[in-house]
């Protein structure tokens, strides 16, 4: 016999299918299936229940307390030279890593002075992408696999910078999921990968070190205006 | 106005019975000040919870049967135990789940089941205790809350608002109150290192409490810390609540000699006295 | 690994000597506790989502031939594969085959109880390829040969000055006289040296927190990214996950979720929180060609509508380790075994054998600590009171306190008997008594202790003393 049939062998057995009739198993299969289609209700914390102002504002505190900085702009064409700035300030060039979302592409980055490489990562000292969503109930960040948006780009650059328009800010997990089932008309990205702040470790000593293997830090630009 | 009498059976445990029965005699002041009438059945031994813990179910089971059958005709048990009181309250009901009838005995008898300083404090709301002979003048006592008590009966603050209806007595609390002192029952007898650790580590923090005495509502605990204590030549004196509550701390403390001036760093008093 | 756990009493001896540990567990309690409180408290909801967390996990283990295939059929249809294995030497030999297909010469790997109780990475090495543990507590005790001392931090029980030691040891390319006195400068050389061999490694291999049916999803949080990175970059990835980690839904599993991070370290959310479904999708530049997926049994479904089925629904946050008064002085190591603490202690017997892990369910004082921080509310103290049932049952183990109980349980169910023997005892040990203490039990410990007996009047006798004197 091999190991499926073994081990769902053995699982039925404990589980009383041999002794239930055909009608019952079938009873239970639609019972099974029923709850797949509509999951029960479960709690989500009140305090995700909130207005946009009341969610923009509980995403940045969340986010900071990740430690993450969360910048606002008001339009997103202000974000290349918001980070022309921030690079200098780092000694950084002006070459940026980026994912490959149009309305990301689209933004005046040669008018800043920055040149975009996009595609799969090998390493870099900094990257900007875009976020598919932010999580207001952790300050979490959703990045979803996609041709334009290889996840190494969200984890092998040190300084990790996401551009988050403010009506992509939902409640929780749960909304943003949903919104890309809807939205994208893929059940599942082959990754959808939640981040909330830069990469750490605790493991010595449990002492908390940002940037373990990911990124060192996270820098959010909040924008009003969606690119 | 006080509650009209009630009669109360004394579960008197078997550490009481014997290795401080003092403890007994206080309960007993102090349910007879709640206006309770006690009486103590003689079919009563222990609560088996070494059988239980030890995984010998009808041993327990045993046990559970004959000290249910032995307080039938009272209208509550009361137990100067918390691991004691949360055995019979919530324990047998599980040992006797398989048998219809005792399970239900089991369900009824535990509905009337409680720790002594919860009774006082909830079920009587004691408002004055008994006249204290015992000594007067400032004290600060540092409550030990044992395991038993705290998680299986959510016994807090019970003894804490009974102590604090003693004239300048303050309670001290240990930092990491919630923590195991490593008694156990037969667990201090199979890893006693464990269970000295963690009976030095609960004294060091009671000492730190800033008390020069030490309570508790389980005699199992307060032997065991008495014990290490003692061993260290500490000066903390240790309490069963219920003595203290009752007025009847003139005495020696749990492991103090029997006469004589308070012990301080005598560790081997019980050697020599063998000796 | 090889099991140790009948040595818990030599084993937990050497930890109470060891000062490093002792330092090191004196951090860990602090650390996790606190976090933990506080992360509850700010989540109101926090215990009505432990009422639906149980629900579903019962639910889940209620169907889980259903959903398992369920899984296996979405995973497939998103062109990923299922493995089924019985026992860790299925799993290997399937770990290994996927491996040897792809002529992979160095795998990363990502922190993986199960992977840890299969033992993989000994396997893997024995047949030519290289285990990369990704994870840096994992890495640093792979580094030492240990085996993990908790389920969250795996090197937990080391201090800053051993790591650095281990580190000048073994990093043989950085110059002896580098600075590698705090913390940050341990972090930046694993992560210095890890990056190449995220880079290079054939397959990467992660555990699994949780698996949807509904979608083939795999959940996996981490920290460190480490996890994200060992997707993302190999061409294969292979998840290994027991049968028992399913749930229905992505909402089933969030409501998991909330409690999982918070109970285990006391964070809001991990860093990383990634929903795995199936190999890189078309056009994506990076993620797995291949994604496989091991469904394990390995002792599982004997569990199943047992009495020790809720051990089932733990998911692994370490809180009853975190929380445990014997843990909290013994560490991890101790219990000889992959999972520790309350938890260990129930499931190492379950899947070792007891005859294998003897001393572990009575290596508790039943403070009932454990149950009362596990977030899917698994009664552990009466799991290990049934593991004891089953001890006392065995011979030769329990035969010694089979004698001694019964022994006492003739006195104790024989009432008269029983007072007129304590009363007996009492007067005898009166002398002794005077001193204030007695020493009792075999060997009451090495630090004499006194168990302070006074002799004299039972309470029975006083009692009936007092009685008399009442009547007329």
């Amino acid at each position: 016999m091999n190991a499926r049939a073994a081990i769902l062998g053995r699982l039925r057995t404990r589980l009383g299918r041999d002794t239930a009739s055909a009608a019952e198993l079938r009873i239970m299969e639609r019972e099974v299936a029923g709850r797949l289609e509509h999951p029960p209700t479960h709690p989500v914390p009140a305090r995700t229940r909130l207005g946009d102002a009341a969610r923009r504002a509980l995403f940045v505190r969340m986010a900071e307390e990740a430690k993450a900085s969360v910048t606002p702009l008001a339009r997103a064409a202000a974000l290349p030279e918001s980070l022309r700035i921030f690079l200098k300030a780092r000694g950084l060039d002006g070459a940026l890593h980026a994912t490959g979302e149009a309305g990301l592409r689209a933004l005046p980055w040669a008018a800043a002075g920055i040149s975009l490489r996009h595609g799969r990562s090998a390493g870099t000292p900094a990257s900007v992408a875009l976020a598919f969503a932010g999580i207001a109930e952790t300050g979490s960040l959703l990045f979803c696999a996609a041709p334009e948006s290889p996840m190494t780009a969200h984890l092998l650059c040190d300084l990790h910078l996401v551009l988050l328009p403010e009506n992509r800010i939902f409640a929780t997990v749960e909304a943003a999921l949903e919104d890309f089932q809807k939205t994208q008309g893929a059940f599942m990205p082959s990754a959808a990968m939640f981040v909330t702040g830069p990469s750490r470790t605790a493991d010595i000593e449990q002492q908390m070190q940002l940037g373990a293997h990911g990124p060192r830090e996270l820098h959010i630009y909040l924008t009003e205006e969606g690119p | 106005m006080a509650p009209p009498r009630i009669s109360v059976g004394l579960f008197v445990t078997c550490l009481v019975d014997l290795a401080r029965p003092k403890v007994g005699l206080a309960a007993v002041r102090l349910l007879e000040a709640a206006g309770c009438d006690v009486v103590v059945p003689r079919a009563q031994t222990c609560c088996g919870q070494p059988a239980h813990n030890a995984g010998d179910r009808n041993g327990a089971a045993q046990l559970a049967r004959q000290t249910i059958a032995a307080f039938e005709d009272v209208d509550y048990v009361v137990v100067p135990s918390g691991s004691c009181a949360a055995m019979l309250r919530r324990h047998y009901p599980e040992i006797l789940a398989a048998d219809a009838s005792w399970s239900r005995r089991a369900k009824a008898f535990g509905g009337k089941v409680f720790e002594l300083t919860a009774f006082l404090a909830d079920v009587r709301d004691l408002a004055d205790l008994p006249e204290r002979p015992g000594p007067k003048g400032p004290r600060r006592i540092a409550y030990h809350d044992s395991c038993a008590g705290l998680r299986e009966l959510g016994i807090r603050n019970a003894p804490r608002r009974l102590l604090e209806k003693i004239p300048d007595l303050g309670v001290a609390e240990i930092a990491e109150g919630e923590v195991c002192c490593g008694f156990g029952g037969a667990f201090c007898v199979k890893f006693p290192e464990i269970s000295e650790r963690l009976a030095a580590d609960k004294c060091r923090a009671a000492e730190k409490a800033g008390a020069t005495e030490l309570a508790g509502g389980d005699l199992g605990c307060l032997l065991h810390l008495a014990g290490k204590l003692r061993a260290e030549g500490s000066n903390l004196r240790v309490r069963h609540v219920a003595e203290i509550l009752a007025g009847l701390d003139d005495g020696p403390a749990i492991g103090e000699p029997v006469t004589g001036e308070p012990v301080t760093g005598e560790p081997d008093a019980g050697e020599k006295a063998r000796g | 690994m090889k099991i140790t756990s009948n040595a818990f009493r030599a084993n937990s001896r050497g930890a109470l000597q060891d000062r490093n540990l002792q330092d090191a567990l004196g951090n860990l309690k602090r650390g996790f506790q606190e976090k933990r409180r506080k992360a509850k408290a700010r989540l109101p909801e926090f215990e009505e989502l432990q009422d639906h967390a149980v629900a579903i996990k019962e639910h889940s283990l209620d169907h889980l031939d259903f959903y398992l295939e369920r899984f296996e059929k979405e995973v497939t249809a998103r062109g990923g594969k299922v493995h089924w294995c019985r026992d860790g030497a299925e799993a290997r030999a399937t770990i290994l085959k996927l491996c040897k297909d792809v002529n992979a010469k160095r795998v990363v790997k990502a922190k993986s109880m199960i992977a840890e109780e299969i033992a993989i990475n000994d396997y893997l090495e024995a047949n030519g390829i290289e285990p990369c543990e990704t994870d840096l507590g994992e890495y640093i005790i792979q580094l030492r040969h240990e085996p993990p001392s908790h389920i969250i931090g795996p090197a937990i029980h080391l201090k800053r000055e051993q790591v650095a030691d281990t580190f000048r040891e073994q990093h043989s390319e950085f110059p002896d006289a580098r600075k590698l006195d705090a913390a940050r400068d341990l972090v930046d050389e694993a992560r210095h040296i890890m990056r190449p061999r995220f880079l290079s490694a054939d397959v990467g291999i992660s555990g699994a927190n949780l698996l949807v049916a509904e979608t083939g999803s795999v959940v996996l949080l981490s920290n460190e990214g480490n996890i994200d990175l060992s997707r993302a970059l190999p061409k294969t990835h292979i998840v290994v996950a027991s049968i028992e980690k399913i749930v229905p839904t992505l909402s089933d599993a969030n409501v998991i979720l909330r409690l999982l991070s918070r109970s285990a370290t006391g964070q809001e959310a991990a860093a990383y929180m990634s929903f795995l479904t199936g190999p890189r999708g078309a056009d994506e530049t990076d993620g797995p060609e291949a994604f496989h997926v091991l469904l394990l049994d390995n002792g599982r479904s004997d569990l199943l509508k047992g009495e020790f089925e809720r051990i089932l629904h733990c998911i692994r946050c370490g809180a009853c380790l975190n929380h445990c008064p014997v843990y909290g002085v013994t560490g991890g190591h101790a219990y000889g075994a992959v999972y520790t603490g309350p938890m260990g202690a129930v499931l190492t017997p379950l899947l070792e054998g007891l005859e294998h892990a003897a001393p572990l369910p009575e290596a508790s004082t039943f403070c009932g600590r454990c149950e009362e921080v596990c977030p899917m509310r698994i009664p552990l103290v009466g799991l290990l009171r049934n593991l004891r049932v089953r001890l006392l049952k065995k011979k030769p183990d329990g035969l010694a306190t089979r004698r001694r109980l019964g022994v006492w349980l003739f006195f104790a169910t024989r009432p008269s008997l029983y007072h007129g023997v304590a009363r007996l005892l009492l007067r005898l040990a009166a002398p002794f008594g005077r001193g204030g203490a007695l020493s009792v039990g075999p060997r009451a410990g090495g630090w004499g202790r006194r168990f302070p007996v006074q002799g004299g009047p039972t309470f029975q006798e006083m009692w009936r003393q007092r009685e008399k004197a009442k009547r007329p």
